[in-house]
């Protein structure tokens, strides 16, 4: 049902509409099904109005702060639909774009996306090569004027061990964040060479050489005659929360994880405490506005009793 | 004049667009409030066929109809954990009721959490009626010979104090024993600690233990409730709705679908491969306890249980 051919058609359809100054409902795999230009702008207008009218209504009940996405799925669509090694990914990326635009206009502020965790550089190194080249060029894309981060006011950081990308990756990430820097909108977080026990080494690290260097601030005191407290010497909760890469962002609301998978697979664990856990069926690829929709609803659904859950923390 | 100029410089479109007349009158906040509950009962009425269909399926499956769901393989569950919701925590029948059923079926340890901590205050009340099912506390049994007797399930119970703060506590650990080097100029060197020392930290504080491989959530949404984060990296979590309302016939379900999704012996039917020969594999039975009356006998397993029977749908 889907190629390369397809796909490339799909994209030069989403930038006609795009220049003529209408945005997509749905970008990518579902443009692919129009025909000529002037069908393509109706269906658009209408999509666009249709949508606006949805998130109205929706944003009626809660809508969640901080969103965290674990893209899971890519490999397996591209397998399912006899696609080349890596394709899947770039349609990843597509499905990546209007989730990330659907979220922005319902007014979620901080969206945090699992990227590429430290576990997958195991995996065959020309995926790894390939998966590298396409964060870099799409990274590369986001900087542009007209980019979905510009036109929404997204400021994009990136959390992880960022030592372990390539240079080029690193660079490109970079730029991209210290261009987005001014945007007050809303945050992107990508997390990249991540995982939840490596954040929570690093955290618990960082508080440990805090303290001891707080420990031999308040000795040099001592010797001029001043008592330090011996209970500051100790890490609390709250030591090791300032050190996480999500120190200051709200609390996570909604976790949500593609394909089925039931698994956090080594992301956010810990401050996924208290966060709604949504599993959708859909592969990554495949996840639309109907899924977000339905992420959203539920997370409704389970929202004052989590509400609750927190207050009693 | 001022107001006339203001109104002359906003569009016509906009001076007499429906929605700001309807925002002015708050109607269109009683709109916007239908529509949402509307969506909201269409999503309820959608969950309650789904909890109907699975009701169904359960049925289903302990009357042996699928021959997909024959046998439960255990060699890739060793490790289960259970968070509850507080308040459903204090039902310590229910609870008890459900380590018995995992008991039964042969899982081999069981980490209890909820968040406040009610079910450590009722650790005694569970040690005295779990002690006729092979039950033992995961900390005072010698972990060696329990973990060789396969008969024995382990329980450990958990709560808040031993997920955020237990990191906060092997991290102090790991302050106190770290060797005062000095490098030169009387600074001291950086900490470098790895994941294998924070584990083994977490360990030495009083805070090791095994990942689960599958985890129950009981409660009204899909939330682990600060489960600790160190053990939850790669575990099924699954959520089964309330503790109150929960059949064995979703818990047989539940294990099933990891055991599928984990199986690696292929798709031999039971028969070919032979009950008791493959090690791990069990077969589907109800337990005597908590069943009805209304069953039949057929052959009876070492543990003295009965096959399904026409009852099912009622237990």
């Amino acid at each position: 049902m889907f190629s390369d051919q397809v796909y490339k058609e799909s994209i030069e359809t989403s930038k006609a509409a795009s220049s003529l100054g209408f945005r997509d409902c749905t970008l990518g795999l579902e443009m692919a099904s129009l025909a000529g230009g002037l069908l393509s702008r109706l269906y658009g207008v209408s999509c666009d109005f249709l949508r606006k009218c949805l998130w109205r209504v929706v944003t009626f009940g809660p809508i969640p702060k901080h969103v965290a996405v674990i893209m899971d799925g890519n490999r397996r669509f591209a397998r399912n639909h006899h696609l080349k090694e890596g394709a899947g990914h770039r349609y990843g990326f597509v499905s990546l774009m209007s989730t990330l635009r659907y979220c922005y206009e319902m007014g979620v502020e901080y969206v945090t996306i699992y990227a590429f965790s430290i576990d997958n550089f195991k995996r065959r190194p020309d995926e790894v090569q390939y998966v590298m080249d396409l964060m870099h060029e799409k990274l590369s894309s986001l900087l542009k004027e007209e980019s979905l981060v510009n036109q929404y006011g997204v400021r994009v950081t990136f959390i992880g061990n960022l030592k372990l990308m390539p240079a080029y990756v690193r660079e490109t990430a970079e730029r991209a964040m210290e261009a987005t820097a001014k945007n007050d909108k809303a945050v992107l977080s990508i997390c990249v060479a991540y995982t939840s026990t490596d954040e929570i080494t690093r955290a618990v690290r960082e508080s440990c050489n805090e303290r001891r260097k707080s420990v031999s601030g308040s000795k040099l005191i001592m010797k001029n005659g001043d008592k330090s407290n011996g209970a500051n010497d100790l890490i609390t909760v709250s030591d090791l929360e300032r050190h996480m890469y999500t120190a200051g962002y709200p609390e996570l609301d909604i976790l949500i994880r593609t394909s089925g998978e039931t698994r956090l697979s080594n992301y956010l664990l810990w401050q996924s405490s208290g966060s709604f856990l949504h599993i959708s069926d859909a592969l990554w690829p495949e996840f639309a506005l109907r899924h977000v929709l339905w992420a959203v609803l539920e997370y409704q659904r389970a929202q004052p009793y989590l509400e609750k859950k927190r207050k009693m923390v | 004049m001022e107001r006339a100029e203001v109104l002359n410089n906003v569009p016509f479109v906009q001076r007499i667009s429906p929605v700001l007349v309807l925002e002015r009158y708050g109607v269109l906040r009683i709109i916007l409030s239908v529509l949402w509950n509307l969506i909201h009962l269409i999503v309820s009425v959608i969950h309650f066929a789904i909890r109907m269909a699975n009701k169904l399926q359960h049925y289903v499956i302990l009357t042996g109809l699928l021959k997909k769901y024959k046998s439960i393989d255990l060699r890739k569950l060793q490790h289960m954990a259970i968070v509850i919701e507080s308040e459903e925590a204090t039902q310590l029948t229910k609870v008890y009721r459900l380590l018995y059923w995992l008991s039964y079926i042969g899982v081999h340890h069981v980490t209890l959490y909820d968040m406040d901590g009610v079910l450590k205050e009722s650790k005694k009340f569970l040690s005295q009626n779990l002690r006729d099912l092979s039950i033992k506390a995961w900390q005072e049994a010698e972990k060696a010979a329990a973990f060789l007797d396969k008969k024995v399930m382990t329980l450990e119970i958990l709560s808040f104090s031993d997920s955020k703060e237990a990191v906060a506590k092997a991290g102090n650990y790991l302050l106190s024993t770290y060797p005062e080097n000095s490098g030169s100029g009387g600074q001291k060197i950086e900490m470098s600690i790895t994941e294998d020392d924070l584990g083994k930290a977490l360990c030495a504080a009083g805070f090791g233990g095994p990942e689960p491989d599958l985890l129950f959530v009981f409660g009204p949404a899909r939330c682990h409730l600060g489960f600790p984060a160190w053990r939850l990296r790669y575990t099924e979590i699954v959520h089964m709705g309330r503790l109150k309302s929960l059949k064995y016939g979703a818990v047989v379900k539940a294990i099933l679908d990891y055991s599928v999704k984990n199986q690696n012996y292929g798709s031999d039917s039971l028969e070919s491969l032979g009950l008791g020969k493959v090690p791990g594999l069990v077969q589907i039975t109800i337990p005597n306890k908590f069943s009805r009356s209304r069953c039949y006998h057929s052959s009876s397993s070492p543990k003295g249980s009965l096959t399904v029977g026409v009852s099912m749908f009622t237990y």
